[in-house]
């Protein structure tokens, strides 16, 4: 290890802290570019070898013969007006998630939903869509669904009939009806008018009966903050595009668990273009690295315990600069955690920047901050003029505290007090803090019912268990986060005749409308009275102008709050005083989406974790507890004890602990884990260690190592070269992640064009082509990304790009075509991180054609890099050849081995037909044995292409939108013709500051990144 | 013992060995090139449908446009086949209780599809779409054959690569007015591959041969 780091310097940018200490994990990846063990089976667990394999195709064509299976040509017997077989349709939906609906348009091929993206109308979408959004087609199919209704009779649980519960449900409601004071409704929070209009009508049907809103990742800290500082409940709506300087306290508001990240990253990214207008600054206080965190020109590591001293200093401070001294949060202690200099100075720039952005300025804090943290946030934003600018409020109604229903709920079933509870749609037997003692609750209760997508953890023990419909098989409706009218429909027939919460409620109640459709025009009789709004509000998804109008808000004085003793511990590895950071995960939420397994291979944004969790430390806490990256860990807090393996996370706060939640399920699924299939849990379920009284920040843990470790499979050091091409990585480094100051970038704009000095580029061979027709480029704006990888599940959705699963990813087999590479740079305590999405760079003198010996990947006259998957071989020459490492080979029938599917057989088996469902038909299903890699998207092309052909006219810019660009949340990606001088991409070419990286190899690559910009304040450098 | 001695006629083995071994390989290279391609496998393909429909009958004698029945031909890829509502247009009153057309009258009764055997069949990663053919000329006969003239449809052409690529590589052999491209008798005025040259030049035909053009 020594040697190596003489023979390399330590890299001013790294990939990884492998990389950064070049440890000798690192250095097998280097050594062995392929992954692959030399000797041994070089199969998955469970498949066959390949011999058999070989043995079996051989079989199967001397059965068969030489031609394909006879196919059935079935057509509509009536065909469905508008319908034009084999031509894919776009319907506006919506998806809620935590009380906020985002729009969405959904592709209908032959009647299947197949591809997600944003709806451009919607407000909390604007056309860009979260991986979750992404990956929601595939929950559609989820095998693992539930298929009926079940019933637990006894001990034994038995299929049952939607017959059979309606029978049973109209002897119960009568009872209910006399007296509901023992019924109780668990529901996700929900912002869909239909369903609180079904809520008002339960609870008037059933006198005495409540209703508890329940989430398990998200609080209601920020309505309560507002209640502190206003004196009334309200929703903020941020305006980010609006601030020139942003705050983000512990805040993952551009993620995608935050409901509107998706509109908060397109508010951000307006402000990050240093070109013609003033670009916004961006400072990060937090515990672990976020999006915000990530793009932040500033950004301070504190523990979360922290904030809301910080915030009181904070408020302080622009108090006192404002003039206002005295009446903002008081007394403010010192806090000895704000003590050093740095913070003390971060913390003075901070407020100066504020305050002479008045007007333009906006604090951002995080959900799992208490609720005296967001009243300074508010009070902070309401002092420096944001309000009507950059946040607005509208009121609510007043509600109880979540956290106070949900303890209320226990208490009375404690009491007996409760026979008959009804949870829809939530999972809290996992997700429930293990003081509340889910499970041993719901014994109690003579009649539990559960409507729930999964037989899941809580299904499972409820005496009844009925399939919820997915979001895109029902009728719906919900607010967008601006309060925004959405209303959502059916992409398919509930596959497995599930019922929507809507529909359920209306059984329930016995409503004369029982359908999802009849109920939500029911709704909106009033704001949608004729057929003609109706279908234009069903039509857009949305009835614009129906946000409700900003309410104006007044400071009330703030509440002297207490700094406790916990929000001014001192968090430290050497003190032995550790927080500890529950959180939802960016990948499966609260575990919702854990059997979802395009989710569950989506490299973690930040960690670049796949298939589980960890527990998440900075290296510096790490080594002074004596714990390796990767080793297995015990952290305890109040008795309470979980194991699992300890990852290295650059910047997270020295003595925070931090830990995904929604891991480790043992009734997910066949892809989560599930203990009756045998199938072992993915990640570890940190729900036990969370409390009621303090459910996400917990003081007093400690961490010590076990024995044992746990390969964590990371994605961000495969595709690494070897000790050569290292030592030219490193040397590239800087070169190919091309950033600066906007100072510097102002005195030179073009610099990223001068990083590299190299001979004039002369080709071995002629250029083969002229690109007279078109010629496509694709520009990705460095300074806009956040690297939240929606762009990844959206390439896969579109691209058929199959699941490998987490043995194949640490061996380095991952298919994701689309790479989003993760730069560190500065220090591990405190780095800067700069995010560089990979995708092919379809090079105009590509060195993968030039090796290729059957010519399976050809140049098109369009200047697309075109794979032929029957051709190849499989020699991977290309990928050897690729210095972008872009290529990605099928070792194993990925694919086909799940579905069961060969050429030459049909497939019997139900379960796997609806797993055939999703796959994308304009695109190849790919085989084992072939190199595949980014196409932009060619039948993408191809299809528009063919349209303007058609109607004899010209494709207009924007037209074709590649499946990652037209996700993204913050539109870091343009694409289109560059041989038209007025098209997007080409004047995104023509920026000072784009660059193509490895120019000196002459591959001439087709993809521009425009250069990171970072806008530091001056006095902080 | 008695010795076992080879017979006279073993010498010949091994000038027989090679030319066994010289022939085997041409022989076998032979019957594969042939006997596996389209031109064998494919070309004739006749499968039984379950109506005995005619499109001698509809398409030739009765003189109906293609396009009548396969109306997205020129929308988009796939020239669909009709839907049974399209059947019934005319036969409920043309042989309303013809035994032949039960399975047209189940169908659509009970809403279900007639189990058409598919003629053409490409293979999944090949993408074809009638509608950019169409649009610039191409016959539907082209591909297809006299289908007016087909009690029982076939396949006629071998819808090989190779085959598709002759004609991407010189189109103006079967270019003809968009007007003509469901007529099965069109005939040239001129000779074909100056009247094609014309065309194509006139609407500025460029047939891609790329890769990406089919396979994605």
């Amino acid at each position: 290890m020594s040697s190596m780091n003489e023979k390399h310097p330590k890299p001013t940018y790294w990939r990884s802290l492998a990389e950064l200490d070049n440890d000798p994990k690192f250095q097998k990846m280097l050594e062995n570019e392929f992954a692959e063990p030399l000797e041994g089976p070089d199969m998955a667990p469970g498949t066959p070898a390949r011999r058999r394999f070989l043995q079996i195709m051989g079989a199967s064509i001397a059965l068969s013969g030489c031609r394909f299976k006879e196919d059935k040509l079935l057509a509509f017997s009536r065909r469905p007006e508008g319908v034009v077989p084999g031509e894919s349709r776009q319907f506006a939906t919506a998806v809620e998630l935590n009380g906020v609906a985002t729009g969405l348009l959904v592709t209908s091929y032959d009647g299947r939903p197949i591809k997600v993206t944003g709806n451009p109308l919607h407000p909390t979408s604007a056309g860009g869509a979260s991986a979750f959004h992404q990956a929601a087609v595939l929950s559609v199919y989820d095998p693992d669904r539930s298929e009926g209704v079940t019933h637990l009779e006894g001990r034994a649980r038995t299929a049952s009939t939607r017959k059979k519960f309606e029978e049973f449900l109209v002897s119960e409601r009568a009872r209910w009806q006399a007296n509901g004071s023992k019924f109780r409704v668990l529901a996700s929070v929900s912002s869909s008018p239909s369903l609180a209009s079904l809520r008002d009508r339960l609870l008037a049907s059933f006198p005495g009966a409540k209703w508890v809103e329940y989430s398990a990742v998200e609080t209601d800290n920020p309505e309560a903050g507002t209640a502190l500082c206003f004196g009334k409940q309200h929703r903020a709506v941020y305006q980010l595009e609006n601030a020139r300087v942003v705050l983000s306290v512990h805040s993952d508001a551009a993620g995608a668990t935050d409901p509107s990240g998706v509109i908060a990253s397109r508010g951000l990214a307006q402000g990050r273009v240093p070109e013609g207008k003033p670009m916004s600054r961006v400072y990060a206080v937090e515990s672990s690295l976020s999006l915000i965190g990530g793009i932040a020109d500033h950004r301070l590591s504190m523990p979360a315990c922290s904030a809301k001293a910080f915030l009181a200093a904070l408020d302080a401070e622009v108090s006192k600069l404002l003039g206002e001294a005295g009446k903002g949060a008081q007394p403010v202690p010192s806090a000895k955690s704000l003590q050093a200099p740095a913070t003390q100075k971060f913390i003075a720039t901070l407020a100066k920047d504020l305050v002479a952005n008045r007007g333009a300025s906006v604090i951002l804090a995080g959900n799992h901050l208490p609720a005296e943290a967001h009243a300074i946030a508010h009070r902070l934003n309401v002092l420096l003029d944001g309000v009507g600018k950059t946040v607005t409020y509208q009121e609510l109604p007043l509600r109880e505290r979540r956290s106070e229903a949900l303890s209320g709920l226990l208490r009375d079933i404690a009491a007996n007090a409760v026979e008959t509870l009804v949870i829809i749609g939530e999972n809290p037997v996992l997700t429930a803090p293990s003081d509340a003692d889910f499970a041993g609750a719901l014994s109690k209760v003579k009649t539990s019912i559960a409507l729930t997508e999964f037989a899941d953890e809580t299904a499972r023990l409820c005496t009844w268990h009925i399939p919820q419909a997915h979001a895109l098989e029902a009728w719906g409706d919900g607010l967008a986060h601006d309060g925004t009218l959405t209303l959502s429909q059916p992409l398919i027939e509930p596959l497995h005749g599930g019922l929507s919460a809507i529909e359920f409620l209306a059984l329930l109640v016995n409503d004369i409308k029982r359908d999802g459709l009849d109920i939500v025009r029911r709704t909106h009789a009033a704001l949608l009275p004729s057929q003609k709004a109706w279908n234009k509000a069903v039509h857009d998804g949305l009835l614009p102008g129906s946000a409700p109008a900003p309410a104006s808000v007044t400071l009330a004085t703030l509440p002297a709050f207490a700094l406790t003793e916990s929000d001014l511990a001192e968090v430290g590895a050497t003190n032995g005083k550790l927080e500890l950071v529950l959180a939802a995960d960016s990948k499966v939420y609260d575990g919702r989406f854990s059997n979802n397994a395009w989710l569950q291979e989506l490299p973690e944004p930040l960690t670049k974790q796949t298939w589980g969790n960890a527990v998440w430390l900075s290296p510096a806490t790490a080594k002074a507890l004596g714990i390796g990256d990767g080793d297995l860990a015990k952290v305890s807090v109040s008795g309470k004890e979980l194991t699992l393996p300890a990852l290295y996370v650059p910047g997270q706060a020295e003595g925070s602990l931090r830990i995904p939640l929604g891991y480790g399920r043992h009734f997910a699924g066949h892809v989560g884990g599930h203990d009756d299939a045998n199938v072992t849990p993915v990640g570890t379920n940190a729900y036990p260690l969370s409390t009621t009284a303090t459910p996400f920040v917990l003081a007093g843990a400690t961490i010590v190592r076990v024995d044992g470790r746990q390969e964590i499979a990371t994605v961000q050091d495969l595709h690494a070269i070897d000790a050569i091409g290292q030592q030219g990585i490193d040397e590239r480094r800087g070169l190919l992640l091309a950033e600066t100051t906007l100072e510097k970038f102002e005195k030179e704009p073009d610099f990223a064009k001068h990083l590299v000095h190299h001979p004039p580029l002369e080709s071995m061979w002629n250029d083969p082509v002229a690109y007279e027709g078109h010629k496509w480029g694709m520009a990705i704006d460095l300074n806009k990304c956040t690297g939240c990888s929606a762009c990844i599940t959206a390439c896969q959705a579109e691209n058929n790009i199959p699941v490998v699963g987490k043995d194949s990813v640490l061996m380095g087999r991952e298919m994701l075509w689309l790479r989003v590479d993760r730069y560190f740079s500065g220090t591990p305590e405190n780095p800067k991180l700069s995010f560089q999405p990979v995708p092919c760079q379809q090079c105009e003198n590509a060195p993968c054609e030039q090796v290729c010996p059957v010519g399976a990947t050809m140049h098109s006259h369009e200047g697309l890099n075109d794979m032929v998957y029957n051709r190849c071989i499989g020699t991977r020459y290309c990928s050897a050849n690729c210095p972008y490492k872009v290529r990605r080979f099928n070792y194993l029938n990925f694919h086909l081995d799940k579905v069961e599917a060969t050429p030459f057989q049909s497939v019997k088996d139900k379960k796997k037909l609806l797993m055939h469902m999703v796959f994308n038909p304009e695109v190849t299903v790919r085989a084992r044995g072939v190199m595949e890699k980014c196409t932009f998207c060619v039948q993408r092309i191809q299809n528009v292409k063919i349209k303007a052909k058609n109607a004899k006219r010209a494709i207009a810019d924007g037209e074709i939108k590649t499946a990652c660009q037209e996700t993204c949340p913050s539109q870091a990606i343009s694409f289109g013709d560059l041989n038209d001088p007025t098209s997007a991409v080409a004047k995104d070419h023509a920026l000072p500051r784009a660059y193509t990286i490895l120019e000196e190899l002459n591959n001439r690559p087709r993809v521009r990144y425009l250069a990171r910009i970072r806008n530091p304040h001056p006095e902080l450098g | 013992m008695k010795l076992f001695v080879f017979p006279r006629w073993a010498n010949k083995t091994r000038q027989l060995a090679g030319v066994f071994l010289g022939v085997t390989p041409v022989y076998l290279t032979a019957l594969i090139w042939y006997g596996a391609s389209p031109k064998t496998t494919d070309v004739g393909y006749q499968p039984k449908q379950p109506v005995p429909y005619s499109h001698a009958l509809h398409a030739g004698e009765l003189g109906i446009d293609c396009r009548y029945c396969h109306n997205t031909v020129e929308q988009t890829g796939h020239a669909a086949i009709p839907p049974t509502e399209t059947c019934m247009n005319c036969h409920k009153l043309v042989h309303p209780d013809s035994p032949k057309l039960l399975p047209i009258r189940e169908s659509y009764a009970t809403n279900t599809a007639v189990p058409w055997v598919k003629v053409h069949d490409l293979p999944d990663y090949a993408y074809f779409n009638h509608s950019a053919h169409v649009t610039r000329g191409i016959g539907c006969v082209s591909c297809h054959g006299r289908v007016d003239q087909m009690e029982e449809v076939f396949q006629q052409e071998p819808l090989s690569m190779g085959w598709c690529l002759d004609c991407h590589r010189a189109p103006e052999n079967h270019l003809r007015p968009v007007s003509e491209v469901t007529n099965m008798s069109w005939k040239p005025p001129e000779d074909q591959a100056t009247y094609g040259k014309r065309l194509r030049a006139e609407n500025n035909i460029a047939p891609p041969e790329d890769c990406s053009t089919c396979h994605r």
